[in-house]
């Protein structure tokens, strides 16, 4: 299991939607963050390669994302 | 992972993002205080430092378990980066932990690599230098460094071969990347290193970004002026590039020019600026001076010559040459006069044979509107590399260069090293060595007969590879003897003569110096795997068998430097009394603090947001360059030629090998975001590397309409150089004429620098990665 926590940048007044499409997504959930212009993002894939490309494809694709930015990669699982 | 673990860290992060979402200073919840912080329940230390990547020098939090790094995050505290990475930090845990990393030195026997022990491989290294000096004189010897090496590391390389052997042959890899930025600021302000900071993003009404994919190369940045963007409705952007980068879509003009025709361009935005009467006189009368090059030799034109040679860059004109449009030339000139203005550059100037020309012009935009030294507004040079300005440019690490700001060149400061270094007198040479494409073709003359590089991978990342891999591993009578210092086997280890395993990153403690000034240290958190050990201590090692071989003064070096942070104290003297005076940067402070700017003369001193400003620049308040005529906020360019900053007038002209019948299209290359230069380390996490499992080619469709390409075809990459097989990618990005190749691929088919020109800036020597003339075809 990988766990990412990320955040994306969305267009001003697309927070909303950005969420409910960023939750269509499979291991995807969003939560609030004081900032109207981010969604935070938690990411729970089967491997890290299927969480990086979540970011680096799907995530990224959805309209009124601007980017994404990973803050926090687990790999303890991976080494143990 | 049981769930109570699973939560834990799904909590973490969560955590994590809100706390670095916010830009606030807080912790993640279980942790408390500022560094090396133990998690009781779970085991895990976190340790401050700076990421291996780029010169953004974000800083991160390193999650480690014993000898285990097992998570990264960005650290909230950090002033400028708050807490943010990108994809390429949060998989340094896996890169530093790979299989594949280099264990035990090897030394190449009957064409093969066979083990071999440290002594016998530092007596061997060392008996090669020794006797090619003593054969050939110090010139037959040649150091080639990295502005990923640690910033005590390039010093003790830099000491070693000026101020012991006594050879300038000491190079690095920033020649590739940032010389043309250097021979900017320095041609234009007379120092080098830019005055402004990350701080700026937040003040600027206009930021420029030009020759630079800050979305994709400098991700974190990249977001700071998005959210700048969004806090400042009136903030707006405009791109330089000729290809349509990923910034372009938030970009209120984006000018694309023939690739190599940007000069054109910046002088027709100055004749608007100055048509439309938005100089800023005052300053202008204060602050600058206009100089143009007559016969070899710099001549004063005044202002009105400077008015008078833009006459011939009026917008519709420019357009005809350029292919930008006269009306958005006309659009970018109003908003960057509209200021305050920041512009950002990398690559996509310096990679030029007119690199310092069009750094020069950038200078020129900035000091004819007064958009400089002011919150918001800064010409920025950003690096590729995370030590390139503290490393390389700042100690010197150049042929020419002596630390901060000295030069080869001047008997004052060849002096001062060798009284403040203890060499013989004279050793010093006042000739600059071989730059780095002559140090290549000198090696495959078999002029430099043994040569030590570090931290680089130069069998990859230079141009005009043929004869640079030729001139490094071809058998031949006499060929030279190679050195490399690496972590991971490379293009270059390949092709050595001796391979020495070297630390990484947490594997060893130094100091890396980011763009803005920034001087942050990482510090050790586990040990080097197998036999592994710092560049340091290797070179360390090197000096006092050099020493005891009668080619270094005895003492010079053995005895005087144990570990890095002994050798700190004579860096931080070097500087001293100079404009990058960071006496204040102590050991203690850097462990501490989240880095600090230079100068920073006293340990009370908080270090430097803007140089050359009364008030913040402490150069302008003690010593030589003091000044207390001056009011707060007022600029001096006490650098400067009589204090005054120089407004350029540079020929317009184009690429070395601009495309033609033979060779009709342009190649330029660049990076992508998940992978860094030649790949080394981000091809070891097998995330990234299948995020671009292959190199790829990308083409214009009106191109691929007429070629009858598209995409996953496999094209051959032709130049007058060399070849390179890479599939295609239909996308509208490059503009028609051109293609475009990432270069972080190894795989010798599709390695795109086979093809690259190695023609050079004829004042800072970087080549012209970024054009020249290829042919296309399906095969």
């Amino acid at each position: 299991m990988a766990i990412v926590g990320a955040f994306a940048r969305v267009d001003s007044g697309q927070n909303a939607s950005c969420q409910r499409l960023l939750c269509e997504l499979a291991g995807v959930s969003t939560f609030e963050i004081n900032d109207p212009d981010k969604v935070g993002i938690l990411i729970e894939a089967d491997t890290l390669d299927q969480a990086h490309s979540m970011v680096s494809q799907k995530i990224r694709s959805i309209p009124g994302v601007l980017g994404v930015w990973p803050v926090y990669v687990n790999t303890e699982d991976e080494q143990d | 992972m049981d769930n109570s673990r699973r939560d834990f860290i799904k909590a973490s992060a969560m955590a994590s993002v809100a706390t670095v979402a916010v830009g606030g200073t807080g912790v993640v919840a279980g942790e408390s205080g500022e560094t090396a912080k133990t998690s009781q329940a779970q085991k895990v230390q976190w340790t401050k430092s700076v990421c291996r990547f780029c010169g953004t020098g974000c800083g991160v939090m390193i999650g480690h378990k014993g000898e285990q790094i097992v998570a990264m995050r960005g650290d909230p505290e950090h002033p400028t980066t708050k807490g943010l990475v990108c994809a390429k930090s949060l998989f340094l845990p896996k890169i530093v932990h790979s299989k594949d990393r280099l264990t035990t030195p090897m030394v190449r026997k009957d064409g093969k690599f066979v083990p071999i022990s440290w002594d016998d491989a530092m007596e061997l290294m060392a008996d090669k230098f020794a006797k090619a000096i003593k054969k050939h004189g110090p010139d037959s010897v040649a150091y080639y460094g990295s502005g990923q090496a640690m910033t005590e590391e390039s010093y003790l390389c830099n000491r070693l071969f000026k101020g012991g052997i006594g050879t300038n042959n000491v190079e690095g890899n920033p020649r590739l990347c940032m010389a043309s930025a250097v021979g900017g600021y320095v041609t234009t302000f007379g120092k080098d290193e830019p005055m402004g900071c990350y701080d700026d993003i937040w003040e600027a009404n206009t930021i420029f970004l030009i020759g630079s994919n800050t979305a994709e190369c400098h991700p974190v940045i990249f977001d700071q002026i998005l959210a700048a963007k969004q806090r400042n409705r009136r903030l707006n952007i405009i791109t330089l590039d000729p290809r349509k980068n990923p910034i372009v879509s938030v970009s209120r003009v984006h000018l694309a020019p023939v690739p190599g025709y940007d000069l054109a361009v910046l002088h027709s935005m100055a004749h608007c600026i100055i048509r439309d009467g938005k100089h800023d006189k005052a300053f202008i009368e204060k602050n600058c001076q206009f100089k143009t090059v007559k016969d070899g030799k710099p001549i004063n034109v005044g202002f009105d010559g400077y008015v008078d040679f833009l006459k011939d860059f009026t917008p519709e004109r420019t357009e005809m040459t350029t292919g930008v449009p006269a009306k958005d030339i006309e659009e970018a000139a109003r908003l960057f006069s509209y200021g305050p203005t920041m512009s950002i550059w990398t690559m996509g100037l310096n990679q030029r044979i007119r690199g310092v020309w069009v750094n020069n012009l950038m200078h020129n935009l900035h000091l004819i509107t007064g958009n400089i030294s002011k919150p918001g507004a800064s010409p920025f040079s950003m690096t590729g590399q995370p030590n390139a300005c503290g490393g390389v440019r700042d100690t010197g690490t150049l042929c020419h260069l002596l630390p901060y700001g000295r030069s080869v060149k001047k008997e004052e400061d060849r002096q001062f090293f060798e009284k403040f270094w203890g060499s013989k007198p004279g050793t010093i040479k006042p000739k600059p060595g071989l730059h780095t494409v002559a140090m290549f073709r000198a090696l495959g003359e078999n002029k430099i007969k043994a040569m030590v590089m570090l931290t680089t991978n130069p069998g990859h990342s230079m141009p005009n590879l043929h004869p640079v891999r030729d001139a490094m591993g071809k058998e031949r009578k006499d060929k030279p003897f190679i050195v490399v210092l690496d972590i991971f086997p490379t293009r270059t280890t390949e092709i050595a003569d001796l391979v020495l395993p070297a630390a990484m990153w947490s594997e060893k403690t130094g100091v890396f110096g980011m763009s803005e000034r920034r001087y942050q240290i990482h510090p050790q958190i586990k040990s080097p795997p197998g036999d592994a050990r710092s560049d340091f201590d290797i070179m360390l090692d090197f000096a006092g068998r050099l020493e005891d071989k009668g080619v270094v003064k005895k003492g010079y070096i053995k005895g005087k430097f144990k570990t890095t942070d002994d050798i700190w104290d004579e860096i931080r003297l070097a500087s001293k009394d100079t404009p990058y005076d960071f006496m204040g940067i102590t050991r203690e402070r850097l462990h501490k603090e989240r880095g600090l700017r230079w100068p920073c003369p006293t340990e009370d001193h908080p270090g430097t947001a803007r140089r050359f400003v009364k008030g913040d620049d402490p150069t302008l308040d003690h010593g030589k360059y003091a000044d207390n005529t001056l009011f707060p906020g007022e600029t001096k360019f006490y650098t400067a030629p009589d204090d005054r900053a120089i407004v350029w007038l540079r020929p317009a002209l184009g690429p070395a090998e601009p495309a033609d019948k033979e060779y009709p299209f342009v190649l330029s290359t660049g990076r992508v975001m998940e992978h860094w230069h030649t790949g080394t380390m981000t091809m070891k996490a097998e995330e990234l590397r299948r995020a671009y499992p292959h190199c790829f080619m990308e083409i214009n469709p009106k191109d691929a309409r007429e070629m009858q390409i598209q995409s996953g075809d496999m094209i051959k990459i032709t130049s007058r150089r060399g070849e390179a097989k890479i599939r295609a990618r239909v996308v509208d990005m490059p503009q028609p004429g051109t293609v475009f190749v990432p270069m972080h691929w190894e795989d010798k088919d599709s390695l795109i620098n086979f093809v690259c020109i190695d023609a050079f800036d004829p004042g800072s020597k970087q080549p012209e990665f970024k054009m020249c003339a290829v042919k296309l075809e399906k095969v």
